[in-house]
């Protein structure tokens, strides 16, 4: 079947008869196609050459005996092509079915419109919405179908109220990626971030969405609160606040509302990183003339292991994605560097980066095992990723401003970090090959370390 | 040509089948899901900030402060001031130390707190450790010259208090520093 998908590209480009032959073809073996349709692979990610499947979002309709709703199709439908956009998967198809399908008797379900509709102008999949509003109550159906298979992967319905509509259009747009590549969508993860005005020495934590929609301030206690960092159910979020005149650990329960003191040691307790479970924590803490790292109980505060005990210090710890090691920032041989550590007691460290002088702040997908760090080349500041090995190093921003602390979206395709524009730190999105840059706030408040959930 | 149209035919007739088997495909199923949005985000607590110390007394007339910050002891300004990316003293620091070491034991019922910070470049995190470090060296020199540690705290703002928000080398220069605050008069 992937074989007939890429045939039928190369055909398209040459004939309309071509390309009907091919439906005949199509209605041949229809009956041989397997009956799960799930199964079937729609991109292969390791391919070095993946292309982006053509997709057309068709405008959103009203549900059967529903008002049509301008604003509502038009944000709906703007959400499902911003996101599947970003996604990297897919190229977008503009529109075409304004064209195309005219009279409204062409339906959502299979057998109301005509898929030829869509094959023709290049949509190998199509995303049709149907939407119905009722006082605050909104219902949203949507339906994902393969155009050449002239089948539905997947269809959902989902009811909420309206003020929840990008919620809504988020949700589907991670249920497309995660049928057509398998990998958990970014579009209903959180971004927490320290904000800062200047000549102003607070510093408070927010969150937005992954688009930098519907901004909320977390912390409201008018101190200096750094270094946030989301739980992998996306459910809590440490920081450390030096509203008590130490930097000490916190922790935020959401779903509980409850914010706790995880440890108050004298010195610094900062730059915590969460372990794949969420029971255990790896942060620097002071012990006698260093910051070390260490391990700490994610429930009660208590410190289970000192990992390091140097004449250096260490920063910015975070886990493997095995939980077996952990990647870090060391000046022992004269300047920060990163290395890598068994959590085992005694376990030796290897030296990750070589290559400058100032390598720091790494984050460790555990999508695909990548490094992406923060390294000072020529004097300023860019995002680099590396493998645990130590190889495929490579540098991604080439930026005449400081590019920093970076890190991994939820299922590792994009890389968040902070970028001085004009003189304020702002946030930027790219891809894990360093395209697609966008940048995702505007606003004069200072971000800084920027930490990405995964989908709540 | 014929062929062409041999082949339009055949085609124009799977289409018609195509048309037809989509049309008696059973209806699709849809699964269903209520949607409520994520807990709000906000903390209950607002907790209050540093609380406000007290002036020093008018016997200690010597020392110039801005709130509880030392900024000048006999001629002896302060902040002091640190290299990028070190915490080593400066000649002219330890000096400043020492005046501020010799008022200290002038006045034995004061205690300082060193709060150690760092220019704007460089990672958040590894700043910490370094402001961290700075405050210590000061901390360190301070006893040495007889100061008690017990009346020495040491803190660490890393790059997060700038005392100067542009980015030029002299405020970078300004910010690598340590500030001296009176925490007991």
């Amino acid at each position: 079947m992937v074989s007939i998908m890429k045939n039928r590209k190369y055909f398209l480009s040459n004939s309309v008869i071509a390309t009907l032959i091919l439906i005949l073809l199509f209605v041949c073996t229809n009956a041989g196609l397997p009956a799960r349709l799930e199964a079937k692979v729609y991109l292969e990610l390791d391919s070095p050459n993946l292309r982006r499947i053509p997709l057309s979002v068709a405008p959103l309709q009203p549900l059967c005996g529903f008002e049509e709703d301008l604003e509502i199709a038009l944000e709906g439908h703007k959400i499902l092509v911003d996101d599947l956009e970003f996604s990297t998967f897919f190229e977008l198809l503009d529109d075409p079915s304004r064209h195309l399908e005219k009279s409204r008797r062409c339906g959502l379900s299979l057998g109301s419109f005509d898929f030829r509709n869509w094959s023709l102008i290049g949509a190998e999949l199509l995303i049709k919405t149907g939407y119905s509003i009722s006082g605050n109550k909104l219902v949203v159906e949507f339906r994902l179908f393969d155009t050449l298979a002239g089948k539905m992967i997947v269809g959902k319905r989902y009811r909420s109220r309206k003020k929840n509509l990008r919620l809504l259009f988020h949700k589907f747009a991670n249920q497309v990626v995660k049928n057509i590549t398998g990998l958990p969508g970014e579009f209903t993860s959180k971004i927490a971030f320290c904000g800062h005005h200047k000549n102003q020495s607070a510093q408070e934590l927010y969150s937005c969405d992954y688009d930098a929609h519907g901004r909320n301030q977390i912390t409201k206690n008018n101190s200096i609160n750094i270094s946030p960092a989301w739980s992998h159910d996306a459910n809590k979020l440490v920081f450390t606040s030096y509203r008590r005149n130490n930097p000490d650990l916190y922790l935020i329960d959401f779903l509980k509302g409850k914010e706790t003191r995880l440890t108050d040691r004298r010195g610094i307790n900062a730059a915590a990183a969460w372990s794949a479970d969420d029971r255990h924590l790896t942060l620097m803490q002071r012990y006698e003339e260093h910051s070390e790292i260490t391990i700490i109980s994610a429930a009660s505060g208590e410190t289970l292991r000192r990992l390091t005990k140097s004449d250096a210090n260490q920063a910015s710890p975070c886990w493997s994605p095995d939980n077996s090691e952990i990647a870090f920032v060391s000046d022992r041989s004269g300047n920060p560097q990163i290395y890598i550590t068994a959590i085992q007691e005694g376990g030796l460290w290897r030296r990750l980066t070589k290559e400058e002088a100032y390598n720091s702040d790494p984050d460790w997908s555990a999508h695909n095992n990548k490094i992406v760090f923060t390294s000072r080349v020529g004097g300023i500041f860019q995002i680099c990723t590396i493998t645990p090995d130590g190889n495929n190093h490579r540098q991604l921003t080439f930026s005449r401003s400081n590019c920093e602390v970076p890190c991994w979206s939820p299922n590792g395709r994009h890389i968040l970090f902070t970028k001085k524009i004009s003189g304020v730190q702002q946030l930027m999105m790219m891809d894990d090959k360093g395209r697609n840059l966008k940048q995702l706030t505007f606003d004069k408040m200072g971000k800084k370390s920027p930490s990405w959930s995964v989908n709540r | 040509m014929k062929v062409a149209k041999i082949i339009l035919a055949l085609a124009l007739t799977a289409s018609l089948i195509f048309a037809l088997t989509s049309c008696t495909c059973k209806p699709d199923s849809i699964e269903e899901e209520k949607v409520t949005q994520p807990e709000t985000m906000s903390t209950p607590s607002a907790i209050s900030s540093q609380s406000e110390i007290a002036k020093p007394s008018a016997g200690s007339d010597e020392v110039v402060m801005i709130g509880n910050r030392i900024v000048d002891i006999g001629n002896k300004v302060y902040p002091i001031y640190f290299e990028f990316d070190k915490s080593e003293l400066r000649e002219n620091s330890r000096e400043t130390l020492s005046e501020l070491a010799q008022w200290m034991k002038n006045n034995p019922s004061v205690d300082i707190r060193i709060d150690g910070h760092c220019d704007e470049r460089g990672s958040n995190e590894y700043n910490l450790a370094l402001g961290e470090n700075r405050a210590a060296s000061a901390k360190k020199y301070l006893v040495y010259l007889g100061i008690s540690p017990d009346r020495l705290e040491t803190l660490s703002y890393g790059e997060e208090k700038p005392s100067c928000a542009e980015s030029t080398e002299s405020c970078w220069r300004e910010n690598r520093r340590d500030d001296f605050i009176l925490t007991r008069k």
